[in-house]
């Protein structure tokens, strides 16, 4: 009897738990979000009256075949960033788990691009990008016998990869950060005991490192996809979306509907399509690696 | 913030036991391959601060050449008077600690009542809290005003920090969770047997080895705010409550024309109390961490 | 216990900021609240974009003239970043946030839901209204109101390098397309280009389709009321045929524009263009101040774009953006008596000083030699004042530049116009 009293008690603590968060969430993005939603079936333009007109607006957006290019253009991004960002962030990881007398600073260097705002690391790239005068461009031209113009950002099948590689460059240090915290759980014993079974290095990490990060993994590709699928300012601000719309995602798009348009409704019919996005993305990859994790633990 | 005797122990444990392993790569060519990396990695940082000491023209003309330094601490301090930096710091300070501190504080409990308490609802919460991770929330500003407003919160430095807890905690949960899952259930039995409260429970076992995932968190979160430009733009008069951001931001003129060495010396106010307490804090990302590998 | 101690420390920290920001909002709102007595000062919000004014600074010093003139009235500035302004407009007249004096561009369609929303007022109440030139009135209207006072005047163009032209063989600037596709064909073989757009945002890419749409709106008066009305029927053979033009030009053009030009800031292409790289830059007869900024080493003026012969070619008449009042505004004759009093002609000669601006009143202000040719350019019959975006949504003028540049990219110019129409439809009246 005491014992169910106490598993009550401890149910109705962990609901004071998650009470007070769950209250501003709900409050200040659900249900936001929600109105969003409701709206997107209406022909509101953010001021006076409205009607409802059904599927229209999402009818219009799907007949726009700029938008099915913005769609498949932000999973794109977001699937490589989280790739990239994974693969250069673990390796920088191991590399700096290492003795190494300069990690500290190391570190510190490689967090840098993530603090300065976008906007003007977008700023700072197009001196090195830029198609005439840029770094770059001068940079690899000392290698031929004439001047090389690669149109990093100016043509439409280089923006995409030069805006993942900036976008990767930038969330590397976060990346890396998550990685040396879960290096610092792997148990070294366990390490030593394969090392005296004889694993080579390769089947080391493989069978020993990768699985006891795997939580860490986890978060750094939800990062990763995170800031690939809501991608805005650094493509706004280096290209504008272009070339030939070339670079124009999902929230450019949104922003572009909600905020330089009169047409809210329409921008929010976009969002609640980007939201639904998001959440077949977060729920399916979140499921999918729980399941990872307790296999492996 | 300081570490028990066992936890020194299991560092100095763990430190001599990576330089046998480590023994082979120990060599000085190879770190210096390294920082080769890094520093090619970070060519657009060293612009960034070769820039800060040159005039507008020579930004313009020659934005990869040296400065001459002529110009010395002219365009910072320039940025400083303009940016009406002193408030704009205490504004954004504010907001940021408001938020930070009530996020982790929330969500390392919520983490906490979702992993440990056994219940549907706790299920629940956490797909839900997840599905929140990747919320597009621009086209939902003209709603969130209207709710702020309904509370007196509109251009209010509570109600933008409000605003995100909620955007950025669903994340803090989310990291959280997967981290105390990690952590054996052992340790809180027996405060349980000892008829610990719950609330103590957390606060004194499982907090503190929440550590360094708190210090990754809070940087990682207050980079977003710091530099964050739509919500203060929306929610926040800037002529209450200039942010930092903003005023940045401000010299980027019409027409795309910027306001070069002022931009430049504005990013050196920017960065400044981002790359301190990065600093400040870097020594809690990997030291204690070592509380992780109770797990095994 | 070291902790607990930061914590707390954390925790005073942000009592005493939402100590602070509560008693600021309390005085703000008490002054607000007491607007309609008249032994107190009045605090009107002014809410304009950093650079309007150059800088916030410039603003400020003549907002304190303001007042030590009227110490009855306080003026209260907030400057958001260029970039930023009208989203935040849309947000404040949703909301039900607008500030008394507002900046907005009557050809920018954020003023049209700003009237709808019924927060434009007519300037024409004011006295200074008639300071204004009788075309600067006209460009100014919007559903028969005088809806801002503008800050300046522009027609659009392009600054040309005359010692670079003379040397490619053109004494004269082109007058003709075919003699500027041949300058671009001569610049080409030399390695330069012939002209830079004025930068990647909207407004500055799609630039050459005011002169499709505006040759075509002189001969045809149905097109051009559909055209204000945002209600074209492009399903018109005419119409479409009109816009394929556009199209086919645009992209002929593009074959001689400095790379980059597509991606570019403003400022980039000026530098392009002042070092020398392209013998053109297009934009406006606001430019001078920031090209003159930039040194220029050589001869230079301004021309029109030679879209089509002469006697056909419009000229593209803009105002700049301005100052608006609103009408639901609480303290209205306050908000009244500082714009009669920031477009008097004693202070507004003042700021086209400051701001190196076009003047928008007539002997005010004086014209850069530059510009010498523009009165005679406003004389004829063929001024078009539908520049920036006109009623038309500021999305759909995007996809108009972005699915122009698509053609430059795969040629296909039926696909691009069937993409524009259908992005037109969507937002059609």
């Amino acid at each position: 009897m005491k014992f169910m009293n106490g598993n009550r008690k401890r149910y109705l603590t962990g609901i004071f738990f998650i009470a007070p968060i769950s209250i501003i969430i709900f409050t200040f993005l659900l249900l936001p979000i929600l109105q969003t939603m409701y709206y997107s079936f209406t022909d509101w333009r953010g001021v006076g009256e409205y009607s409802f007109i059904g599927l229209k607006n999402y009818i219009n957006i799907f007949n726009d075949s700029s938008f099915k290019y913005s769609l498949l253009l932000t999973i794109y991004v977001g699937l490589s960033i989280a790739f990239l960002t994974n693969v250069i962030g673990l390796t920088f990881a191991l590399v700096l788990d290492q003795a190494l007398k300069t990690k500290n600073i190391l570190r510190t260097i490689l967090y840098l691009p993530n603090v300065i705002p976008i906007v003007v690391a977008a700023f700072v790239w197009r001196y090195i990008l830029d198609y005439n005068n840029g770094l770059a461009n001068k940079f690899f031209s000392t290698f031929s016998s004439e001047s090389i113009h690669i149109p990093w950002i100016d043509s439409p099948d280089y923006v995409v990869p030069t805006i993942i590689m900036i976008s990767t460059w930038q969330m590397i240090g976060p990346v890396m950060i998550v990685y040396l915290a879960a290096l610092q759980g792997v148990p070294l014993d366990l390490i030593e005991a394969a090392k005296i079974d004889g694993a080579s290095k390769v089947k080391r990490f493989l069978n020993v490192t990768l699985p006891m990060i795997a939580p860490g993994i986890t978060v750094n590709i939800l990062i990763g996809l995170a800031n690939g699928i809501r991608i805005f300012d650094l493509p706004y601000a280096l290209t504008g979306g272009g070339p030939a719309g070339a670079s124009e995602t999902l929230a450019i798009k949104i922003y572009r509907y909600a905020f330089q348009s009169t047409e809210l409704s329409y921008g929010m019919a976009a969002s609640f399509i980007m939201t639904l996005v998001a959440l077949v993305i977060t729920l399916l990859f979140v499921s999918l690696s729980r399941r990872y994790e307790r296999n492996v633990m | 913030m300081y570490s028990n005797s066992t936890t020194q122990k299991t560092e100095a444990n763990r430190i001599k036991h990576k330089k046998n392993r480590l023994k082979m790569l120990k060599k000085p060519s190879f770190e210096i391959v390294v920082i080769i990396f890094v520093l090619l990695f970070s060519i657009p940082i060293y612009l960034i601060i070769i820039n800060t000491f040159k005039t507008h023209d020579r930004i313009l003309k020659a934005p990869l050449s040296l400065p001459d330094f002529s110009v010395g601490f002219q365009n910072i301090v320039e940025a400083f008077q303009r940016m009406d930096i002193v408030k704009s710091y205490l504004v954004t300070f504010s907001i940021s600690a408001i938020a930070l501190v009530s996020m982790i504080v929330l969500s390392s409990l919520a983490a906490y009542a979702i992993v440990r308490m056994s219940g549907k609802i706790f299920k629940a919460a956490y797909w839900v809290f997840l599905s929140c991770i990747l919320m597009p929330v621009q086209a939902a500003f003209i709603p969130l005003i209207f709710i702020l407003k309904h509370f007196d919160l509109y251009n209010n430095i509570f109600g933008i920090s409000l605003v995100y807890i909620a955007i950025l905690s669903p994340f803090c949960i989310f990291m959280y969770s997967g981290f105390i899952r990690g952590i054996p259930i052992e340790l809180e039995e027996a405060a349980i047997m000892e008829g610990c409260s719950t609330l103590r429970l957390f606060f004194q076992i499982i907090f503190p080895l929440l550590k360094p995932i708190t210090a990754t968190l809070i940087i990682m979160q207050f980079i977003y705010i710091w530099n964050d430009l739509l919500l203060p733009l929306v929610i926040l008069n800037g002529s209450d409550y200039p942010t930092v951001s903003i005023g940045l931001y401000k010299f980027f003129g019409s027409k795309g024309n910027v306001d070069l060495n002022l931009l430049f010396g504005g990013i050196a106010l920017v960065l400044l109390p981002v790359v301190t307490v990065f600093l400040f804090l870097q020594k809690y990302l990997i030291k204690g961490l070592a509380s992780g590998s109770i797990k095994g | 216990m070291k902790k607990s101690v930061i914590w707390l420390g954390l925790l005073l920290f942000v009592l005493g900021s939402l100590v602070a920001c509560g008693k600021d909002n309390d005085s703000a709102s008490s002054s607000s609240g007491d607007g309609g007595s008249s032994s107190e000062p009045v605090t009107i919000s002014a809410f304009i974009a950093e650079d309007l004014f150059k800088s916030a600074d410039i603003m400020q010093g003549f907002i304190d003239r303001f007042e030590m003139d009227n110490p009855d009235i306080k003026v209260k500035l907030e400057t958001v970043p260029h970039g930023e302004i009208y989203e935040r407009l849309r947000v404040m007249v949703s909301t039900d946030e607008m500030p008394d004096i507002y900046q907005i561009n009557v050809g920018h369609s954020i003023s049209y839901l700003v009237e709808d929303a019924g927060y434009l007022y007519d300037l024409n109440e004011l006295n200074s209204a008639s300071n204004f030139s009788n075309a600067i009135q006209e460009g100014t209207q919007l559903n028969g109101k005088h809806a801002a006072f503008s800050m300046g005047v522009g027609v659009l163009g392009f600054h040309y390098n005359a010692d670079m032209l003379k040397e490619a063989g053109f004494e004269e600037p082109p007058k003709t397309w075919d003699e500027l596709l041949d300058l671009g064909e001569k610049l080409k073989a030399d390695n330069k280009s012939l002209l830079a757009y004025s930068g990647k945002w909207t407004t500055g890419l799609i630039n050459v389709f005011h002169w499709t749409f505006g040759n075509y709106a002189l001969k045809n008066q149905e097109f051009k009321e559909a055209y204000l009305s945002n209600s074209i029927d492009w399903s018109k053979p005419e119409y479409r045929e009109i816009l394929m033009d556009g199209f086919k030009k645009f992209n002929e053009l593009n074959e001689y524009v400095y790379t980059g030009s597509f991606t570019s800031e403003y400022g980039d292409a000026q530098q392009a263009f002042v070092n020398e790289e392209s013998a053109m830059v297009m934009g406006g007869s606001w430019d001078i101040g920031q090209i003159r900024d930039l040194n220029p080493s050589f001869e230079h003026s301004f021309m029109n774009l030679p879209y089509d012969a002469e006697t056909d070619n419009s000229y593209i008449y803009t105002a700049e953006d301005g100052l608006a009042i609103n009408s639901k505004s609480e303290n209205l004759e306050a908000a009244k008596t500082f714009l009669d009093w920031l477009f008097s002609k004693e202070i507004y000669e003042d700021i086209t000083k400051t701001l190196a601006n076009t003047s928008a009143m007539e002997g005010v202000g004086e014209l850069d030699p530059v510009y010498v040719d523009i009165p005679q350019w406003l004389e004829t019959d063929r001024v078009i004042s539908f520049a920036n975006t006109g009623p038309i949504e500021e999305a759909v003028i995007t996809k108009l530049g972005e699915t122009a540049q698509k053609v430059t990219f795969d040629g296909d110019i039926e696909k691009a116009a069937d993409e524009f129409i259908n992005e037109y439809n969507s937002f059609k009246e």
